[in-house]
């Protein structure tokens, strides 16, 4: 049982990963972009972030960012269905920056569960 | 009168002396003094004549020296009186003046040589510069020749004699033909003329204007300059003589005359004398070429040829000398046209890396959105297998899937839009389909919250509209609806029924009034639009959303759509709340005319009843799928793989079915074919075609022509059903039946 952040604009994946994450057992929150999503986490912090990459107002690249610096601890999950580049090129870069582990999209539920649990147990 | 004498005194002056003088002269003188005198006398006139016969003699070597100066100047000289106008010249000035034999004589005959245009200059020019003590006067003019040539003369001179008032009786001087020195003048100046019209004009009025200069400059009636295209045909821009300035025509390489195919092949300058002589290397007439003479030669630029520039229809013909006027103005051209066509190519370039990029742009987009509906797909559908004990979270899951597939199927259609924006084909629409299927969608997609409650007339006839323009603006505007009542929900009317505009109904414009209609009316139980905001509802990007949650640029959209289809779109909002949308679009029959008959199919009838169904698709997984539904409907449903199949089986029992259910694309016979079959076999027997959102274009023209009903895949199972049942239920209320074409 932690408590997850989830940063996305879409409105079905977003409801999907609440769900999914929710059913495991997790208090979760959500944010439909990277602004939203960081002001959240200021207001109180979480034990692991999933953020997606191509987002209005501010990415995730830039939400990564924001929330590794002077947080090493945190546990933080990058997923992508591309945009003007390959997904893998965005994950690249959202791993760069700090991100724990890294999904493409679309993945199974059972991978999103995996990688949750995997970051929680480390 | 005294007889005078002249006496030549010794020092050779002559002196004028009368005879009475001499008596004088002997007496004050002496004779004595006057012998010695006489003596001296005659030795001096002897040297006097010797001198004058120098004098003579450099008289005639000057005037030798003269003509050959006034030769080898080619002076023609002139003497022209101007009381009488008598003219008296040179052979050299008749060289260059004259007129084959004609040989002015006269001074008029003279200036009426001259060009019209020019005469009035030599005039003031000759008054200006003859007058007593005047500078003399030089004046440039053309003289026309009776061939329709014309040639260009210098006439320097100045007065010779003059009268009291200093007006000048005679004009003596020179004319010299300047023809040559005016010519490449001309050409010079030409030559830039076309240099800076080629670099600023385009495409065919560039080589118009080329043409007009060209026959300007050779002074022939006709002109044309070709340029070879990529496919090796020569595009011409022609000026005739006859005012058919700019023609354009593009010729295959095939159909160039022969000589003018040589010239393309660089063999040198075309020179003919027109076709009645006949071409020189051939002897018989060349094909194609003008009756006239013509001259051409290549536009080429090292190994690389662009075109030909030719000139027709002097009838004096054409010489060397035009022949190199006008290969010099092609090899001034030539790197022009080849620094001109690499621009362009580098233009073509950039656009195409440009669109490339946009649709680089766009393919990133696309995979965007899609790679989330499918995780959508993917996640909710697994949820759905985990929830199967669970009913409720089920059908929640299930509803997900079905709005993201939704989201999929409009997202494709959207890509096919852009890739293809002419999908307009506005033919005879029967709108209740597409209505069903938008409540089916909007159904499947709205919150619960959102209740969505459909009236539709069933004799609602026709409107004529591409059925995809339809559900994009009534989707539009239904989205909106949904909107408004957000997460409070309400509820969502959809209607279409036949309506006359009211005479008096100030919404339309005057010539709408009393016009049959069918209106599509959307309303929602939200706030209402604020008066203010609803003057704008139209404008592209006006919003009321925060920002990400739309573009605003839906209802312009609508506006867009509507209006292209020749309708009109009203908003407002009633006394009794919330906002209702109409889209009012001409009311047309089956076959497109106004107003459409009454449609006498009864409500009732769309009931279930049973029916045969032959569902021809060659994807087993469809197949699959319209077994279960149609089944689950209370048809019987058999299956065809392909259209041979389903002609066998047909062939077999031709009356063992009541609707033959057919995909479009499939190996061997199209659903088209297929329909075209089962009317032969079996004229009364209804076809509906099912087909993928990249044909709706053929569907939409297939299906005036062959099909009952048209569904478009993906297709919710309930929109199947309904559009089976409608055809069977038409084909049994037209037992006598509607004219089907």
């Amino acid at each position: 049982m932690a408590r997850i952040l989830i940063i996305e604009d879409d409105e079905e994946v977003r409801d999907l990963l609440d769900s999914l994450l929710t059913r495991e057992g997790h208090e979760v929150a959500t944010a439909a972009n990277g602004k939203q999503g960081v002001t959240a986490f200021m207001a109180q912090p979480f034990d692991l972030v999933i953020t997606d990459i191509i987002m209005p107002e501010k990415d995730g690249i830039e939400a990564i960012m924001d929330l590794r610096r002077g947080r090493p601890h945190l546990k933080l999950i990058a997923i992508s269905g591309g945009g003007r580049a390959e997904p893998e090129n965005y994950l690249h870069s959202a791993q760069l920056l700090g991100a724990n582990r890294t999904l493409r999209k679309p993945f199974s539920n059972e991978a999103i569960v995996a990688a949750v649990q995997e970051l929680l147990r480390g | 009168m005294i007889p005078r004498h002249a006496l030549i005194r010794p020092d050779a002056a002559l002196l004028d002396v009368g005879l009475a003088d001499l008596g004088q002269v002997a007496l004050v003188l002496g004779l004595v003094a006057a012998g010695a005198g006489l003596l001296h006398c005659r030795r001096s006139a002897s040297r006097a004549r010797a001198e004058h016969e120098a004098t003579i003699r450099d008289l005639v070597a000057d005037r030798e020296r003269l003509a050959a100066v006034v030769e080898a100047g080619r002076y023609g000289i002139f003497d022209l009186d101007l009381a009488t106008g008598r003219l008296d010249a040179s052979p050299a000035f008749y060289a260059a003046v004259g007129n084959g034999d004609a040989r002015p004589e006269h001074g008029q005959a003279w200036l009426a040589l001259v060009h019209p245009d020019d005469s009035a200059r030599l005039d003031a020019a000759r008054r200006a510069g003859s007058g007593r003590g005047g500078p003399g006067y030089a004046c440039e003019v053309r003289l026309q020749r009776t061939d329709g040539s014309s040639r260009w003369v210098l006439e320097q001179g100045r007065g010779a004699a003059h009268d009291e008032a200093g007006c000048p009786l005679r004009l003596a001087g020179t004319v010299r033909d300047i023809t040559a020195r005016k010519r490449v003048e001309q050409q010079l100046a030409m030559r830039g003329r076309m240099a800076a019209a080629f670099l600023a004009a385009r495409g065919d009025v560039l080589l118009g204007d080329l043409g007009a200069m060209l026959q300007e400059l050779l002074e022939a009636p006709c002109s044309c300059v070709g340029m070879l295209d990529e496919q090796g045909r020569l595009r011409l821009a022609c000026n005739g003589a006859d005012g058919s300035r700019h023609a354009t025509t593009t010729m295959d390489a095939d159909a160039l005359p022969a000589a003018l195919r040589r010239v393309l092949d660089a063999e040198g300058p075309l020179v003919t004398e027109g076709q009645d002589q006949g071409t020189p290397d051939q002897g018989t007439p060349d094909q194609g070429l003008p009756r006239l003479p013509l001259l051409a030669v290549r536009l080429a630029s090292g190994e690389r040829v662009f075109g030909l520039v030719a000139v027709a229809g002097r009838t004096r013909g054409f010489g060397d000398d035009d022949a190199a006027t006008i290969a010099g103005i092609a090899a001034d051209l030539a790197p022009l046209v080849q620094s001109r066509l690499e621009a362009e190519a580098a233009d073509k370039q950039a656009a195409q890396a440009q669109k490339m990029q946009a649709l680089g742009v766009m393919a990133g987009g696309i995979a965007h959105d899609f790679n989330n509906i499918l995780q959508a797909i993917l996640g909710f559908s697994t949820l759905a297998r985990q929830d199967a004990h669970d009913p409720a979270r089920l059908a929640t899951d299930l509803d997900r899937v079905q709005r993201a597939t939704v989201r999929g199927r409009d997202l494709v259609q959207r890509i096919l839009h852009f890739s293809r924006p002419a999908d307009a084909e506005a033919t005879p629409l029967d709108p209740l389909p597409l209505l069903e299927d938008l409540a089916i969608e909007l159904r499947a997609t709205q919150p619960d919250s959102v209740r969505v409650v459909t009236s539709f007339a069933p004799d609602c006839g026709h409107v004529r509209a591409g059925s995809e323009h339809l559900r994009q603006a009534l989707a539009n505007l239904a989205a909106n609806a949904a909107q408004a009542m957000d997460s409070r929900g309400g509820t969502l009317t959809l209607a279409a029924a036949p309506w006359r505009v009211n005479a008096t109904d100030a919404r339309f414009p005057a010539d709408w009034r009393g016009r049959e209609v069918v209106a599509f009316r959307i309303g929602d139980t939200g706030p209402g639009i604020a008066e203010e905001i609803r003057a704008r509802l139209f404008d592209p990007f006006f919003t009321t959303r925060a920002v990400g949650e739309g573009t605003g640029l839906g209802l312009s959209v609508v506006h867009g759509l509507v209006t292209g289809l020749g309708g009109r779109v009203v908003i407002e909002c009633p006394a009794t709340g919330g906002t209702v949308a109409s889209v009012y679009l001409p009311r047309v029959d089956a076959h497109g005319h106004p107003p459409a008959p009454a449609d006498t199919l009864p409500a009732s009838s769309l009931a279930s009843r049973r029916g045969r169904v032959l569902f021809v698709d060659d994807d087993p997984e469809i197949r699959d799928l319209a077994v279960t539904l149609l089944g689950r409907a209370g048809l019987e449903v058999e299956t065809a793989q392909d259209g041979l199949q389903a002609c066998e089986r047909l062939a077999r029992d031709p009356s063992g079915f009541d609707v033959v259910v057919t995909d479009q694309y499939m190996p061997g016979l199209t659903g088209r074919e297929l329909a075209l079959r089962v009317a032969a076999l079996r004229p009364d027997l209804p076809v509906v075609l099912v087909t993928g959102l990249d044909e709706p274009a053929d569907a939409a023209v297939a299906g005036a022509l062959v099909f009952r009903e048209v569904v478009t895949k993906p297709f919710f199972g309930q929109s199947l059903i309904l559009a089976v049942r409608r055809a069977l239920d038409r084909a049994r209320v037209g037992a006598e039946p509607e004219a089907t074409p």
